[in-house]
């Protein structure tokens, strides 16, 4: 009897495949994916992409880079490529930037003054997003901490002292990860955390944590100022 | 200009975590990507936080948008600001205050969110705390101190804490737990900045907070004079009960009276004298035998040896914290001499009205009896002048602009003489005198 139903295609599978050296494969993906490539150039540019846009050709780049990049330690195919795509184009516009004398209307104060080479930022974009999956985990995001985040900075201070406690204790740190909430008494009492401090501060004392137990350099220095 | 990471980046804006450890929404740039370190200012910061910023920066979206579209956002933010207005106008739940000098009032709402912060002094004026209304009680504490501290107001020595409260719900449990929470969170602070400061906490009236407003004094310092006052008062009666009730003689009475008067008014400079004086200095006050502070913790009540609720007459406590004798007992106590001599007494007056009258010449209600005022003023405690002056001479009534006597008079010799009275009033009350009514049209 005939299958109907064609058995579900992995992507990762056949990333797999492609990096063995399945040409056509590639081919076929990239032919495939032509909307997927133009919706993350639209996102960064915020206009509509056509097939004989200019940049296109830098995602078409950027997908073919992801494919060969690609490894399961990486997270989801789709995202990671979403990322590379982004960070080609990004380069691209700069260097662009750069030739046209600067002609965009009063944005220029925001200043990129450190960006690392290309790997690097993938790399701080894969870690990045295993902080956010981590802190989705807990019901929160960015956003949601950008909104919940202690407005003072009297607060928010106290609050990483309960984070960094939180973490540098190995019995809290345990606590805290098997039982996935903020061991109130032990805060108590190796921190003086008050119930509500940890009720209030929830959100950013867990992302402290997390950006603590994270390899993102740029941020734990921030943290450490 | 800061230094920030940026996180994300969205369709509308960036999101960066900045040196000084915020999380934040940025103004978005073309080329610029996440993982990468970025240089901005403060005006590039979006302050799109909470539901009616979100709604803004929605409405902002939509400017140019259809106007069909604009209309459903006009309906459907009008719906929103009236939810907000409805929702967001909260009451006064708690009343606290601090005087540290500076003093500083606060009402705190349901949701123990600041809604009002009233500066009593200059130095308190100085701190801007208005900026804080709308945050919760513990950041503002947190602010609070922290400026309180910048400042050195809890560096020296002598630094003191009152902290006054009152709940208008009156939940002893609720406003407790408050109270314990802000104390936890002062001595907290205190404790790790090292500095020695005590808390005095003392249970406020809520019903005198208009009256502190109006007098530029926070509530707790009010609690504090009343107090004081209070326990002065108890310890003059105490002093001078015996004599006066000797003296009662007419000569006695007289001293008596202007004795009373004396006191009053040093009363009432005391008050000016007490509200001036820095809440520290009241608190050494020496009507508290030993600090208020120090009786509390042991348990007693902050002012009386015995706490009022534990009276026992019995045991020769005064019934009553302020007066000597419970009011409601007043008149009735038959067991004790003094009080059968004074028997029927009256439970609000010193000396029951009647008495007063009789003896001393004075009138129970009115400080200066009428009939002296009348003498000296021509005055009438209701009437600008006294009816029986007007009555005497000219002819006039005490009450109404025309004698009523005169007008049945002259109204009588109009109706004779003219044969109408329907243009003027006949009586003092009623249009047509009762009299005339009825039998009046059949006479004409």
């Amino acid at each position: 009897m005939k299958n109907f139903v064609e058995p579900k295609r992995n992507i990762e599978t056949e990333i797999r495949a492609i990096q063995q050296g399945d040409s056509d494969l590639r081919n076929k993906l990239l032919a495939e994916y032509h909307p997927f490539i133009k919706s993350v150039l639209a996102k960064v540019l915020n206009e509509f992409i056509a097939e004989d846009h200019e940049y296109f050709s830098i995602g078409l780049l950027a997908f073919n880079e992801a494919m060969d990049r690609y490894d399961r330690e990486k997270g989801k195919f789709l995202s990671f490529t979403a990322m590379v795509i982004k960070s080609r184009l990004i380069d691209e516009l700069r260097k662009r930037n750069k030739l046209e004398a600067r002609e965009v209307e009063g944005e220029e104060e925001l200043m990129v003054i450190e960006s690392p080479n290309f790997e690097k930022r993938l790399e701080d974009q894969l870690e990045i997003k295993a902080f956010t999956d981590r802190i989705e985990a807990f019901g929160f995001d960015l956003e949601t901490l950008i909104d919940t985040a202690p407005r003072h900075d009297k607060t928010r201070e106290r609050a990483i002292e309960i984070a960094r406690a939180l973490y540098e204790d190995e019995e809290l740190r345990n606590t805290f990860l098997k039982t996935e909430k903020l061991p109130a008494q032990g805060l108590k009492k190796k921190a003086g955390a008050s119930r509500r401090v940890l009720q209030r501060s929830r959100n950013f004392i867990i992302a402290v944590f997390f950006i603590l137990d994270s390899d993102l350099e740029v941020l734990k220095k921030y943290l450490d100022l | 200009m800061k230094k920030g990471y940026v996180m994300e980046v969205k369709e509308e804006y960036l999101l960066v975590m900045s040196e000084d450890r915020k999380f934040l929404r940025l103004q978005k740039r073309r080329g610029i990507d996440a993982g990468e370190e970025i240089l901005f200012s403060e005006s590039q910061v979006l302050d799109i936080t909470g539901t009616t910023d979100r709604m803004e920066a929605f409405m902002k979206k939509i400017k140019h948008a259809k106007p069909m579209g604009i209309a459903a956002a006009m309906v459907l933010f009008l719906v929103l600001s009236i939810a907000a207005l409805t929702g967001g106008e909260e009451e006064a739940r708690y009343l606290l205050s601090f005087d540290v000098n500076p003093s500083v009032g606060i009402e705190v709402g349901e949701n123990e969110e600041v809604l009002e912060v009233y500066a009593a002094n200059d130095r308190a004026k100085e701190l801007a705390l208005e900026d804080l209304e709308g945050e919760s009680l513990e950041v503002f504490l947190d602010e609070f101190l922290e400026k309180l501290a910048e400042k050195g107001y809890l560096n020296n020595d002598s630094a003191q804490v009152l902290l006054s409260y009152a709940d208008l719900l009156e939940e002893e449990e609720a406003s407790q737990d408050l109270i314990d929470r802000v104390t936890e969170q002062m001595q907290n602070y205190f404790a790790e900045k090292n500095l020695m400061v005590d808390i005095n906490t003392l249970i406020a009236e809520g019903e005198n907070y208009e009256n502190a407003r109006l007098e530029g004094i926070t509530l707790g310092k009010f609690q504090l004079i009343k107090e004081i006052e209070t326990e002065e008062s108890r310890a003059v009666e105490g002093e001078e009960g015996i004599e006066t009730e000797d003296a009662a003689s007419e000569e006695g009475a007289e001293s008596e009276d202007a004795g009373d008067t004396e006191d009053e008014e040093e009363a009432s400079g005391d008050r000016e004298e007490y509200r001036n004086m820095p809440v520290r200095e009241l608190l050494q006050h020496p009507v508290f035998e030993r600090h208020p502070r120090d009786r509390k913790a042991e348990g007693l009540h902050p002012v009386f040896d015995v706490h009022p609720r534990d009276w026992n007459p019995e045991d020769g406590d005064k019934p009553h914290p302020v007066f000597d004798q419970h009011p409601g007992n007043r008149g009735n106590d038959d067991q004790d001499e003094d009080r059968e001599r004074e028997e029927g007494e009256h439970p609000v007056f010193d000396q029951h009205p009647g008495d007063r009258d009789k003896e001393e010449g004075e009138h129970p209600v009115f400080d200066q009896h009428p009939r002296d005022r009348d003498k000296e003023e021509k005055e009438h405690p209701v009437f600008d002048e006294h009816p029986g002056d007007r009555d005497k001479e000219e002819g006039e009534h005490p009450v109404f602009d025309q004698h009523p006597g005169d007008r049945e008079d002259s109204d009588e010799q109009e109706s004779d003489d003219e044969g109408s009275s329907k243009d003027k009033p006949e009586h003092p009350i009623f249009a047509n005198h009762p009299g005339n009514r009825g039998n009046g049209n059949s006479k004409r």
